[in-house]
C-alpha cells in the first residue's frame, strides 16, 4: 500500500522524535535534549501566539470598535508586567486583587451548596443506596472510611484510647486513596507510552517501512 | 575492586539492583506486541461508563448538550477514545451539541477529530451550525463563565470560524445555561458549582484517568450521572456503545504493560523483604 510522501515524512519525524526522547531512558544524550528543546519551544510559542491573538480579538478589536470599557482589562493586564520592575511591582497587586476578588466571589457564590452541603448529604446517603447486599456492604465500608479518615485531621484533641485506632485506620484509608492517585498517574503515563509506540510500530514500521495496511 | 563488590552481593541485592534499562526494554516489548498484533484481552464495562453512555442515550430529541472540551496534545492518548466515542454517540442521536473549547490546542484538535468523523456526520445527516457548533477558544475564568451561563452572547459573538452566532441555526433558541439539558464536564467540582447548583443541569464527566477518576466519585450520584476517564474506560465506552476505535486496541497494550510492571513491583518487593530477612531484620 503506497503512502504519500508527506504522510511518510510526518511518520518519519514522529519516529525520530519518539526515539530521541526514549534515548533518555538509556542515558541523557544530545538527541533527547534536542527533542525536549524542540517540544518546549514549540509549545511556548504556540501558547504565546494563541493568547496574544485572544487579547487582540477579545479586547483590542472591540475597544477600537467603540466598546471603550475594554480599555480597563487591557490596562490591568499590562499592569501585571509591572512585576518585572522592582520599583513599580506594587502596581501589579491591583490586577491580582481584582482577579482574585472576582474569582473568590464567583467561587463562594455556589461553593457551599456544591462542594460542602451537597457532598455531606451525598456522603451520608449514597453508601446506603446500593442495589444489592455487596454494594451496600461496599458503601458501608466507604462510609466508615470517610468518618475514620476525618479523624486523622483532628488536631484539637489528644489522640489516645479508641481515637488512636480510628486515626490509624483512617490513615490507611487515606494511604489507599493516595495510592490510587499514584496508580492513575502511572496509567496515564502508560497511555502516552502506548500512543508513542503506535507512532513507531504502526505509523512508521508497518505503514511506511513495510507498506502494510493498518 | 568493583568486581569484588559485585561478588559480595547476595541474591536479593542482585535482584533489587536489576538494571533499570532491562525493565524499560521489557516494558517496551510488552507494549509493542499488542500494537503489532492485537491480542483481544477481555474488557468489562464498568457501571460508571454505562451510566455515562446511558445519560447520552436518554436525551430527549432536540436536547442541547454543552461539551466542555479541553483536548491538548499530551492528554490526547489517554482521553481521545472517550472523545471520539462520545462524538459518535452524540452524532447518532437527534440532539444538538455545543463545544466549549478551553485550551489553546483544542481548536485544531476538534477540527482534526471532526474531519475523521466525516463518515459518521454524513451517515447520520448532521450539519455544522445546525446540529453542532464550536465556540472559539478563550481563557475562561470563573467570572467569565458566570457571564457565559447568564448570556452566551456576552462572551461569544461568533463561532470558531468567525460566523456570527445569530447566523447559526443551532443558536436560534439557545441564549443561556437555562437552555442546556446536559453538560459534559472535565471538572466535576467546578461544573457542579457552575451548572448543577444554580441551574440544576446534570453533568456527565470525561477526562484523563489521573485528572478525573480520583476526584469524581464524591459527585457521582449527586450532580454527576456517569463518568468515563482514561483510555481504558474509553475502550469500555467504545465496547458499550458499539463504536469501536483505538481505545479497545490501547487496552491490550496497557494491560500487558501493567502486568509487566506488576511483576517487577512484586520482584522488587520480594528482593526488599528477602534482603531484610536475610539480615535478620538488621537495618
Amino acid at each position: 500500500m503506497a503512502v504519500n510522501f508527506w504522510d511518510a515524512l510526518y511518520a518519519f519525524i514522529q519516529f525520530i522524535m519518539v526515539l530521541s526522547v526514549w534515548s533518555y531512558l538509556y542515558k541523557p544524550s544530545a538527541f533527547s535534549r534536542i527533542s525536549a528543546v524542540i517540544v518546549t519551544s514549540i509549545s511556548t510559542v504556540h501558547f504565546l501566539m494563541w493568547n496574544f491573538k485572544q487579547v487582540i480579538n477579545m479586547a483590542v478589536v472591540p475597544m477600537v470598535n467603540g466598546r471603550w470599557l475594554y480599555i480597563f482589562p487591557i490596562i490591568f493586564g499590562i499592569l501585571i508586567y509591572a512585576r518585572l520592575s522592582k520599583k513599580y511591582a506594587w502596581l501589579a497587586s491591583y490586577s491580582y486583587s481584582i482577579t482574585l476578588g472576582m474569582g473568590t466571589g464567583a467561587t463562594l457564590s455556589t461553593l457551599v451548596a456544591g462542594s460542602i452541603t451537597g457532598l455531606i448529604i451525598g456522603a451520608i446517603t449514597e453508601p446506603f443506596k446500593g442495589a444489592n447486599a455487596f454494594e451496600i456492604a461496599s458503601g458501608l465500608v466507604l462510609w466508615i472510611g470517610v468518618i475514620l479518615s476525618m479523624t486523622y485531621w483532628l488536631f484539637t484533641v489528644e489522640v489516645k484510647g479508641p481515637l488512636e485506632y480510628a486515626v490509624k485506620i483512617g490513615r490507611l484509608f487515606l494511604m489507599c486513596s493516595i495510592g490510587i492517585l499514584y496508580a492513575e498517574d502511572i496509567i496515564w503515563s502508560q497511555s502516552l507510552l502506548v500512543k508513542a509506540m503506535e507512532m513507531v510500530v504502526t505509523n512508521f514500521i508497518k505503514k511506511v517501512l513495510l507498506g502494510m495496511p493498518v | 575492586m568493583a568486581k569484588e563488590k559485585v561478588k559480595e552481593r547476595n541474591i536479593w541485592q542482585r535482584i533489587g539492583l536489576l538494571d533499570y534499562r532491562i525493565i524499560y526494554t521489557l516494558v517496551l516489548i510488552l507494549v509493542a506486541i499488542p500494537i503489532w498484533s492485537p491480542i483481544g484481552i477481555p474488557l468489562r464495562v464498568g457501571q460508571n461508563v454505562k451510566d455515562y453512555a446511558d445519560a447520552l442515550y436518554a436525551l430527549e430529541p432536540g436536547s442541547v448538550v454543552l461539551c466542555k472540551f479541553s483536548g491538548y496534545a499530551t492528554m490526547l492518548p489517554d482521553v481521545e477514545p472517550i472523545y471520539m466515542a462520545t462524538w459518535k454517540i452524540l452524532l447518532s442521536r437527534p440532539v444538538k451539541f455545543l463545544v466549549l473549547i478551553q485550551h489553546p490546542d483544542s481548536p485544531s484538535i476538534i477540527q482534526y477529530e471532526f474531519e475523521r468523523l466525516k463518515p459518521y456526520i454524513d451517515e447520520y445527516g448532521k450539519e455544522y451550525g445546525v446540529d453542532y457548533m464550536f465556540f472559539p477558544y478563550i481563557s475562561m475564568t470563573e467570572a467569565a463563565e458566570i457571564s457565559f451561563t447568564e448570556n452566551i452572547r456576552d462572551i461569544f459573538t461568533e463561532d470558531l470560524f468567525g460566523t456570527p452566532l445569530d447566523e447559526l441555526p443551532i443558536m436560534e433558541n439557545i441564549h443561556s445555561a437555562h437552555d442546556f439539558d446536559l453538560v459534559i464536564s472535565m471538572s466535576p467540582e467546578y461544573d457542579t458549582r457552575r451548572y448543577y447548583v444554580p441551574y440544576r443541569i446534570p453533568l456527565i464527566c470525561w477526562g484523563t484517568g489521573t485528572g478525573l477518576l480520583p476526584f469524581v466519585p464524591p459527585y457521582y450520584g449527586y450532580s454527576v450521572l456517569g463518568y468515563c476517564g482514561g483510555a481504558s474506560q474509553g475502550g469500555e465506552l467504545e465496547l458499550y456503545s458499539g463504536f469501536l476505535g483505538e481505545g479497545v486496541k490501547y487496552n491490550d497494550a496497557k494491560n500487558l504493560a501493567i502486568i509487566g510492571l506488576m511483576v517487577f513491583i512484586v520482584v522488587g518487593n520480594i528482593a526488599y523483604f528477602g534482603e531484610k530477612l536475610s539480615k535478620g531484620g538488621e537495618k
